[in-house]
């Protein structure tokens, strides 16, 4: 299928050599199920490799292990094969239109772009990886697709960092004329750990908190005006949630992931189109104000009044959209609040309380 | 439609990264250190990130506003009080250990080694943070062994301080941990001054899901202080900690102020003109007065040998009487080895295969922002287990070589050239182990362009000269 997207998704939970994991695997085949959904990242099953550590039996020796590089290495040559026949074809040098990179497993992130991923043969002393950054550039600049995403769930391990291999495809310049756009978001960085935890809690099915963000955000970031979840409208989605989804302990621990790192460098962009229908979700908000006072809520331009209440019940129930808002009250002062969207463990959209 | 207001957003920290997203989370605004804006009436996010921290605080704009941001605490190994986790008893260790040196191994400069933990539990208090620390020479020779000589702080959240007065020149701290796995960074004494080492305790990974806890080696921040002893009231040294992550997350924090620090030379630690030339390099590649500038300035101040200074040359347009640069022992950051790296593919004599840089091409790890490498003797052991063959071509470069015969030879487009491909592939030590010998044949060459050698070089953090030698290995 000539200028197909492309997915790549790679979730590993058996480490013989670490110690297991048991989200990863969850988390690569919930983004497969959205990666491959019509509406959502719409790539069709036949052009989406889903590469899980079970899809593999244990091998007896760690050192033979899989998935190992070589597993994952094959679908860049596919790309680089589809590149060339299409070229032959005279549709261009490049592969698809987008790409979509999604690696969940154990790793390590000295660096915005020295960070790997690990793979099931890696040991503490030899530590196996795919440099999913740097696969991801090769795929941008050479121009392989218009569109590169990478998702990276890791970095779950006190693991030490490792060696790093540059890509095997051979670099080379994009056409002057493609128009090339990337979108990257990591679990953790600065050698912060990545958490997994059970949905819902205690004993639910365990998830990375990072992709559990994620595609809360692919679903629910929607550009209030367009209904398209945009590049910004998912990072800042991304950067205001993931952190709710941690234990109150954890975050006070300097050592887990607060916030995931997201690498933009483009101009905003849809990463989901608005649907026929745009239907931008909305969140419930209460509000505690002090009895008998009249109450205005205004939107974020200052410029319309979304609600008001004369008297304002003590506690106002109202549900609005993702965004910023200015809450007047008759004789105090004005208070401003965020609604993030953030959901429960459970799915169930977050109350926000103004106090 | 009401008139346009100005929001002016004024950090304390003058690396800091001030966006503006407006009521949908559209960013409208950014700038470092200082910002100054014209928006429509509304209610805005300002988010202002410092180095890891992220501050937050909504704004109605609907009149002219400043919003003044106070320096966060930041997480850094230096007990400053402005860092999270930091004690007063901490302080007081580094204070003292600082100024007396434990150990002389020359004169004209000291190092400062410092290791502290964040917490006070009761398990933690029994631990020295020093513990695996030892002193080096620049060829790897044991001076001292830290852990026995560091004076401990057990008031509270333990902590290590141990000094030494050297000679200038080049050192190597080195970590060992239980598994026998060590590792190794360099450490530059620069005359008249102190090089000072600060490290957090972390947890490493041991077999059999166990942790051990010691000093984060790869993370430890380098200061070099012109006064002879740690002071804490002197956070002047917080922009080099917030310029190493800079530098390492790919922050944009050249601000006007830092620059025009960086031009008078008036860096109060010279690590902070080591970090601003290589953000200099990244940021503004086509301001090469800029960059000589401050080259000049650290020349200056740290001396033309200084392995960090003779990285950063290799960049100037103008050499100036520097007509040769040999990079005998390995630089303090890891952007410095991989100018130095990139380089030496071009000049396969700028790092000597028999120097101390030489001698630790094939254990640079990927860490950031300094330059670290193991130091194991079972690492030695297992490169000179293997056939000479390949003991040159351990790790990462061997596999990717591998790498590229295989889908080579997969793609081979006719017969002759599948021949010799296939010869090529299972000529390779591994793949002929698998596979049996090669039949009789003319070998292929692997060949590489010299932007490859290039990013590999860099990559890997081998030097030009070390890949050249596995390439011929690979084409007998």
């Amino acid at each position: 299928m000539p200028l197909a997207d492309r997915a790549l998704v790679v979730g590993i939970n058996r480490y013989q050599g670490i110690k297991k994991l048991c989200g990863a695997e969850n988390d690569a085949q919930n983004f497969f199920n959205w990666v491959t959904h019509p509406t959502g990242g719409g790539v069709d099953p036949g052009q989406a490799t889903k590469i899980l550590s079970s899809n593999f039996p244990a091998a007896a020796s760690v050192n033979d292990d899989l998935p190992a590089k070589e597993q994952i290495e094959r679908f860049f040559t596919e790309v680089d094969d589809a590149a060339d026949a299409n070229n032959v074809a005279g549709l261009g040098p490049k592969a698809g239109n987008r790409v979509w990179l999604f690696f969940s497993g154990h790793g390590f992130a000295p660096a915005l772009d020295t960070s790997g991923v690990l793979m099931a043969n890696a040991t503490l002393k030899r530590i196996h990886n795919i440099a999913a950054m740097l696969w991801a550039n090769r795929l941008y600049e050479g121009g392989w697709f218009d569109d590169v995403f990478l998702f990276q769930d890791a970095c779950r391990n006190r693991i030490p960092n490792g060696d790093l291999t540059p890509p095997f495809l051979r670099k080379r310049q994009a056409p002057r004329n493609q128009q090339r756009r990337r979108f990257y978001a990591f679990s953790a960085k600065d050698q912060k750990l990545s958490v997994e935890l059970p949905f819902p809690p205690p004993n639910g099915e365990k998830h990375g908190i990072f992709t559990r963000t994620l595609l809360q955000g692919l679903r629910d970031a929607r550009d209030p005006r367009t209904g398209a979840v945009t590049t910004t409208q998912l990072k800042a989605y991304l950067q205001a949630n993931m952190k709710n989804l941690l234990p109150e302990a954890d975050k006070e621990n300097d050592d887990f992931a607060q916030a995931p790192e997201v690498f933009d460098p483009d101009p905003p962009f849809d990463i989901v189109a608005a649907p026929a229908a745009p239907q931008v979700p909305q969140f419930p908000v209460r509000i505690f104000t002090a009895a008998g006072r009249a109450a205005r809520v205004m939107d974020g331009t200052l410029a319309n009044e979304l609600a008001s209440e004369n008297p304002a019940p003590a506690e106002w129930v109202l549900r609005l959209q993702r965004g910023l808002y200015k809450l007047l009250v008759e004789g105090a002062d004005a208070r401003l609040f965020e609604v993030a969207g953030a959901l429960e463990p459970d799915g169930s959209p977050r109350e926000i309380q103004v106090r | 439609m009401s008139a346009d207001k100005t929001l002016i957003v004024q950090a304390a920290d003058e690396v800091a990264e001030i966006s503006v997203l407006n009521s949908t989370f559209d960013p409208v605004a950014r700038g470092v250190g200082r910002l100054q804006q014209a928006l429509p009436t509304g209610v805005y996010k300002v988010t202002v990130r410092v180095g890891p921290v992220v501050e937050e605080q909504l704004v109605s704009l609907d009149e002219d506003r400043t919003v003044q941001i106070a320096a966060p605490e930041i997480p850094s190994p230096i007990p400053f009080a402005s860092s999270t986790h930091s004690h007063s008893s901490q302080r007081q260790v580094a204070i003292s250990a600082s100024s007396r040196p434990r150990d002389v191994f020359g004169h004209g400069a000291s190092i400062f080694i410092f290791a502290r933990e964040t917490t006070s539990e009761d398990d933690a208090s029994q631990r020295n943070p020093a513990a695996g620390l030892s002193l080096l020479d620049e060829n790897g020779q044991l001076l001292c062994d830290i852990e026995e000589r560091a004076n401990i702080g057990s008031d509270g959240a333990p902590c290590a301080g141990w000094r030494a007065d050297v000679s200038p020149g080049a050192y190597r701290i080195r970590l060992d941990l239980p598994n026998h796995t060590s590792f190794e960074r360099a450490l530059v004494a620069t005359g008249g001054k102190q090089t000072q080492l600060f490290m957090f305790e972390r947890d490493y990974g041991l077999p059999q899901a166990e942790t051990h806890r010691a000093a984060d080696l790869a993370g430890g921040t380098v200061v070099i202080c012109a006064s002879d002893r740690f002071d804490p009231s002197d956070e002047r040294a917080r922009l080099t900690e917030l310029a190493a992550y800079a530098l390492v997350q790919k922050r944009r924090v050249l601000s006007d102020g830092l620059t025009n620090r960086l031009l008078d030379g008036k860096f109060e630690d010279p690590m902070q003109g080591l970090l601003g030339a290589h953000i200099i390099l990244r940021d503004r590649p086509e301001d090469t007065h800029l960059f000589e500038v401050v080259t000049d300035n650290l020349k200056r101040l740290l001396g033309q040998d200084h392995p960090d200074v003779q990285a950063l040359w290799l960049r100037r347009r103008n050499r100036g009487d520097v007509t040769e640069i040999r990079l005998r022992t390995p630089p303090m950051l890891r952007a410095g080895w991989d100018l130095a790296t990139e380089e030496s593919v071009r000049d396969n004599d700028l790092i000597p295969s028999e120097a101390p840089s030489g001698t630790i091409a094939f254990k640079v790890l990927a860490a950031g922002p300094w330059l670290l490498w193991r130091g194991d003797e079972q690492h030695e052991a297992e490169l000179e287990s293997l056939t000479p063959d390949v003991s040159a071509a351990a790790g990462p470069l061997a596999d990717y070589l591998k790498t590229r015969a295989r889908v080579q030879a997969e793609r081979a487009p006719a017969p002759g050239a599948l021949r010799r491909l296939n010869f090529a592939v299972r000529s390779l030590p591994g793949v002929r182990s698998v596979v049996g010998p090669p039949e009789p044949a003319s070998p292929t060459p692997v060949t590489l362009s010299v932007d490859e050698k290039a990013e590999l070089a860099r990559t890997l953090g081998i030097p030009g000269n070390a890949i050249e030698n596995v390439l011929k290995s690979f084409s007998r």
